[in-house]
């Protein structure tokens, strides 16, 4: 080993811009979502936001004619906030609408609960967009709900609103019957493993600071994975991969996915052909999965967004579970300037070679 | 066994045209007539394993011709890509050689490879590729016995499990 590698400190790629490190603004609090003043005091907060020039855009909610599924909105003047709406439907992971604005002269606003402030911070920290582009307007969020779920739990009946409480929520239906489940029961599936459900950064934050919830599901599974034969894990995978359609939604909502030119649009060379053999679907699924390790944030969106079901947080987790053993780094997205452990390195770092 | 004295100079002849189409010939993998035999594509270093390689193949020792070598400028340049596209195109098993820790020619680029590997290597067997079938080493210029051994060993391991029929693309 030669002198200059020898004493070298733990070396990062490039040094991060300072910008990036400085101390963050001091937060504004506002009222916890359930609390009656909410909504007003959301609304306020980006109605004054945009009234005042702090932000020429804001990315957020409204309401839609199924209550079960609020839109994606993006408001530009004040008047229009008085539609904007958060409630324990926002499930849609909004920070990757923020690169439609890479060329956007002003400041956009963007109403985010825990997991997607980590992709903002992801964004921020992979050079996509600059900090103080980003107005973050974080909610600490407990928890969302799965439509689904609630539809399952009406059965028959059609769903007209749902009244969440803290631990239960009450289903409406169109004929005008009640019933009540357990909050637990239609919550989301990534929303019973979240640990994080505050933004680790953010600009103003509603409601005080919640606890998530511990659960090691997922991680049980791919222990149970591991456990398995190389043959019944490729069967296993194999069955889940051939499903796969390539629409690609799992790309374009990630955060970690913000190449320009990504590998499967390629031409020349073309890395993904289009025939849908093992071959191809495993270099599709296989890509992806290593492109974002190490800067995947655990939002699971791709999951939820995926229409055909591929468990795709078993891979996003196995490789962030291998990455943290391996260079413990902290979970992407919890810390504005840091970068991917992938583009690091230590020269006492686990040797796997021979 | 097949022997190939002069790796080297059939090394010299591996395109990348070759690495991304069905270009790859020699050992065959003529599965169930008893001929069998593994393809490996090992993916060398110019500045050391390569000339690992070369010094075995100008000592003349041998070493299996199933070992197709493809040079690359630093063990940096090996993106996972390729990795997934050897086995794509026929390969048993996939060897991935650089210079070791503090001796790349470029300073540094094995320990970003070590890292990338690490993980590449651990994801490739969680999806169900078995772990025999993919390895990584360190060899310099003056290891061509270690090059040798390597490559008989891993032509060994890959030739017990069998051809390779997990991301490939013609059965
Ligand atoms: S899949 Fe890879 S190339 Fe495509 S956008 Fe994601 S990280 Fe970029
Ligand atoms: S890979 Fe999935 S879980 Fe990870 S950041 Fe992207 S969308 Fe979120
Ligand atoms: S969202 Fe699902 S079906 Fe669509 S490309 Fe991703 S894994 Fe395949
Ligand atoms: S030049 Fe051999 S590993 Fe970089």
């Amino acid at each position: 080993m030669s002198e200059a590698i020898k004493t070298a400190a733990p070396v990062e790629g490039e040094p991060m811009p300072a910008e990036l490190k400085t101390a963050e603004i001091p937060t504004r609090r506002g009222p916890a979502p359930g609390d009656p003043e909410f909504l007003g005091a959301l609304r306020d907060c980006c109605r004054s936001l945009l009234a005042e020039g702090h932000v020429q855009r804001i990315i957020a909610y409204r309401e839609t004619p199924d209550s079960l599924r609020p839109e994606v909105a993006f408001f530009a003047s004040p008047e229009e906030t008085g539609d904007l709406v958060w409630d324990l439907f926002c499930n849609t992971n909004i920070c990757k609408y923020l690169l439609d604005y890479r060329t956007f002269e002003g400041r956009i606003g963007v109403v985010v609960k825990g997991c997607d402030a980590r992709g903002v911070v992801q964004l921020i920290n992979d050079m996509q967009i600059p900090r103080d582009k980003v107005e973050i307007i974080g909610i600490c969020c407990p928890g969302q709900i799965d439509p689904a779920k609630v539809e399952s739990a009406a059965g028959e009946a059609w769903v007209s609103r749902v009244v969440a409480g803290p631990d239960s929520v009450e289903i409406v239906t169109e004929e005008g019957t009640e019933m009540r489940v357990p909050l637990e029961s239609v919550l989301t599936d990534r929303c019973l493993s979240c640990r994080k459900p505050n933004p680790p950064v953010a600009d103003v934050v509603f409601g005080e600071d919640q606890k998530g919830r511990i659960s090691d599901e997922v991680f049980e599974q791919i222990a149970e994975l591991e456990r398995m034969s190389s043959a019944e894990r490729d069967a296993f995978w194999n069955r889940h991969f051939e499903r796969c359609i390539r629409c690609f939604a799992c790309r374009n909502v990630c955060p970690a996915c913000s190449c320009t030119k990504c590998v499967f649009d390629q031409q020349e060379p073309d890395w993904l052909a289009g025939e849908r053999n093992q071959a191809n679907q495993h270099f599709f699924q296989i890509t992806r999965a290593v492109h974002v390790s190490g800067r995947c944030t655990g939002c699971e969106e791709c999951d939820r967004v995926c229409p055909v079901g591929i468990p795709l947080r078993l891979m996003n987790k196995k490789l962030w579970k291998d990455v943290k053993d391996l260079f413990d780094s902290p979970l992407p997205g919890t810390k504005l300037g840091v970068r991917s452990p992938l583009v690091m390195w230590d020269p006492k770092d686990a040797d796997s070679f021979e | 066994m097949p022997v190939n004295e002069s790796a080297a100079a059939e090394a010299e002849m591996m395109t990348e045209a070759e690495m991304t189409t069905d270009g790859a010939s020699g050992a065959g993998a003529d599965a169930g007539t008893g001929t069998w035999e593994p393809r490996i594509v090992a993916f060398c270093c110019n500045w050391c394993s390569y000339a690992g390689a070369d010094l075995a193949g100008t000592s003349r020792k041998q070493y299996p011709a199933n070992i197709r070598i493809v040079r690359v400028p630093c063990s940096g340049r090996i993106n996972p890509q390729y990795i997934l596209r050897a086995f794509q195109r026929g390969a048993d098993g996939v060897m991935v050689a650089g210079c070791h820790p503090g001796d790349c020619h470029y300073t540094t680029g094995n320990y970003y490879t070590r890292r990338r590997f690490s993980v590449v290597q651990r994801f490739l067997e969680y999806v169900g590729l078995h772990p025999d079938r993919f390895s990584g080493h360190w060899i310099s210029g003056s290891e061509g016995e270690k090059f040798v051994q390597t490559a008989r060993e891993f032509t060994e391991k890959v030739r017990s499990l069998g051809p390779n029929e997990k991301m490939r693309d013609v059965l």
